[in-house]
């Protein structure tokens, strides 16, 4: 388990310097009133995720994480628990962002559990689908599938986050109870989880017998 | 016990195949691992460190063999391998902060010593340092947690004479207690002349020899004579031959054989390990204009 923390600090450390570039563009949503819950914490998290799944993958950084005391599995685990810590950063940051407007008197995005467990979910669902490709295809063809990612996030995250506001779906629907949008919102996070494991064991089979 | 042992190694890639490789790396000596290019060096070294699955055969390590991962093995192992492992972006202070805490035997001032010996500056990115520098960086951290077995991949391509010595005579401190033991490919083949107990020769896929070196150097011979000593019958007793306009030099695998045919009619010499390597790969199909 320690290994698995270490592997997490590790992506972190590795990252933590490409998100600044991010900050920016995200303080503009915020000043222009565009961004949404989705925006601020799922578009980072999946950006971490990736660019520390791509570092690994260039000059050979693969091999430094097979030659430490850390098993396969240990790895594969450890990119699938980066992204619950890439989406906790992604939360304290939307977290500041909220504080920051409030004490500045500026309308931005106000969030609570629905919008936090939707957002999570879509990073759930990104993470099931990118970690075993990422385990496939290995350093060939890794750059096509980092940039279709970053540019589908992007542009989905803004997207559905406008949606939902305008709609207000997501406050009144996992959370919000009776209705019907709640009971297919649910149906859905099931779904999500279900496709997360299967991904894992995907990964897990794939690392096990790559070569690197 | 051997500190590793390979047995029955089988391994097929679309251009390449290894067949049937068995050796192994005596606990406290130096083996050396030679041969070409391509010739299957590193994919051994990647299978010890399970980089690289064989498709038949095993691996033992420390006595164990390698059924499911060896976690705790790699503990034990400081592995250098031949190209630039570590992140580019992050400076070697950066980098030693992600790495140490995997090693329960971290030894923070040994490494401390390590940069200071070999001149590193903690605070520069690795992409900035000279491939030397960055193999020396490798190394402080494989000398740097205790480990029982060295796996190094051609340490010393890329550094400079001065301290390619200094490494040689570093690496053999690392034995004075007879608990370490190092494998150590090159294709630099004085380097292993000079501090190398045990010679393994691979060549396209397959063992040559697995070896003392002075048994190795003891039993080949290089002889030099002229052409019309070459007739259909001895030509095949040679591992390698070079012929040119005048004369021979041809590997022989077996000094009293060799004695015994030639005797006086031709030189025979010693050879260097490179020529062992050289005639070796090169076969009988070696002829030189003079």
């Amino acid at each position: 388990m320690y290994s698995v923390a270490h592997l997490i600090r590790k992506d972190i450390l590795l990252v933590y310097r490409y998100v600044l570039i991010v900050i920016p563009f995200l303080l503009y949503m915020a000043w222009s009133e565009t961004g949404t819950l989705l925006v601020y914490v799922a578009f980072p998290a999946v950006v971490m995720l990736v660019t520390s799944c791509t570092l690994d993958m260039q000059n050979n950084s693969q091999r430094f994480t097979a030659s430490l005391p850390v098993s396969r599995s240990q790895i594969v685990w450890s990119k699938y628990f980066s992204i619950l810590a890439f989406t906790l950063i992604g939360l304290a940051f939307a977290g500041v962002l909220q504080l920051l407007s409030m004490m500045l008197n500026v309308e931005t995005v106000a969030f609570g559990l629905p919008e936090v467990g939707m957002v999570l979910m879509l990073n759930l669902l990104v993470t099931s689908i990118f970690l075993p490709l990422y385990f496939w295809l290995g350093p060939k063809g890794m750059q096509i599938v980092r940039t279709v990612f970053i540019m589908l996030i992007a542009i989905g995250s803004a997207v559905v986050g406008t949606i939902l506001k305008d709609y207000d779906v997501m406050r009144h629907g996992i959370f919000g109870g009776a209705g019907s949008a709640g009971i297919e919102l649910a149906i859905v996070a099931i779904a999500i989880l279900i496709l997360l494991c299967l991904s894992i064991l995907l990964s897990l089979k794939l690392h096990a017998r790559q070569d690197i | 016990m051997n500190a590793a042992t390979l047995e029955g190694i089988w391994k097929s890639y679309d251009s390449f195949k290894m067949e049937d490789v068995n050796f192994s790396i005596r606990k406290g000596y130096i083996t050396g691992l030679i041969g070409p290019n391509g010739a299957g060096k590193s994919t051994l070294i990647r299978m010890i460190m399970q980089m690289v699955k064989p498709d038949q055969g095993h691996v033992e390590l420390f006595g164990s063999k390698l059924e499911h991962e060896a976690t705790g093995m790699r503990e034990r192992i400081g592995y250098v391998s031949d190209e630039n492992v570590f992140y580019d972006h992050l400076t070697l202070k950066r980098m030693t902060n992600i790495l140490a805490p995997f090693y329960r035997n971290w030894e923070a001032d040994t490494f401390r010593d390590y940069l200071e010996r070999f001149e590193l500056p903690e605070n520069k990115k690795i992409k900035d340092l000279s491939k030397g520098m960055k193999m020396k960086f490798s190394l402080a951290v494989a000398l740097s947690h205790s480990a029982e077995l060295l796996i190094m991949d051609e340490p010393t391509a890329g550094l400079d004479p001065v301290f390619r010595r200094e490494l040689l005579d570093l690496l053999a401190d690392q034995l004075q207690d007879e608990q370490r033991s190092i494998l150590f490919s090159s294709h630099i083949t004085s380097d292993l002349d000079r501090i190398a107990d045990y010679i393994v020769f691979v060549n396209q896929g397959k063992l040559i020899f697995d070896e003392t070196k002075d048994e190795v150097l003891e039993r080949h011979v290089l002889v030099k004579g002229g052409k019309e000593l070459l007739d259909p019958d001895i030509r095949p007793l040679f591992a390698g031959l070079r012929e040119s306009g005048v004369g021979f030099e041809g590997l022989m695998t077996d000094r009293t054989r060799a004695e015994r045919i030639f005797g006086s009619l031709a030189l025979i010499e010693q050879p260097t390990l490179e020529e062992i390597v050289y005639f070796t790969v090169k076969g009988k199909g070696g002829f030189v204009r003079v």
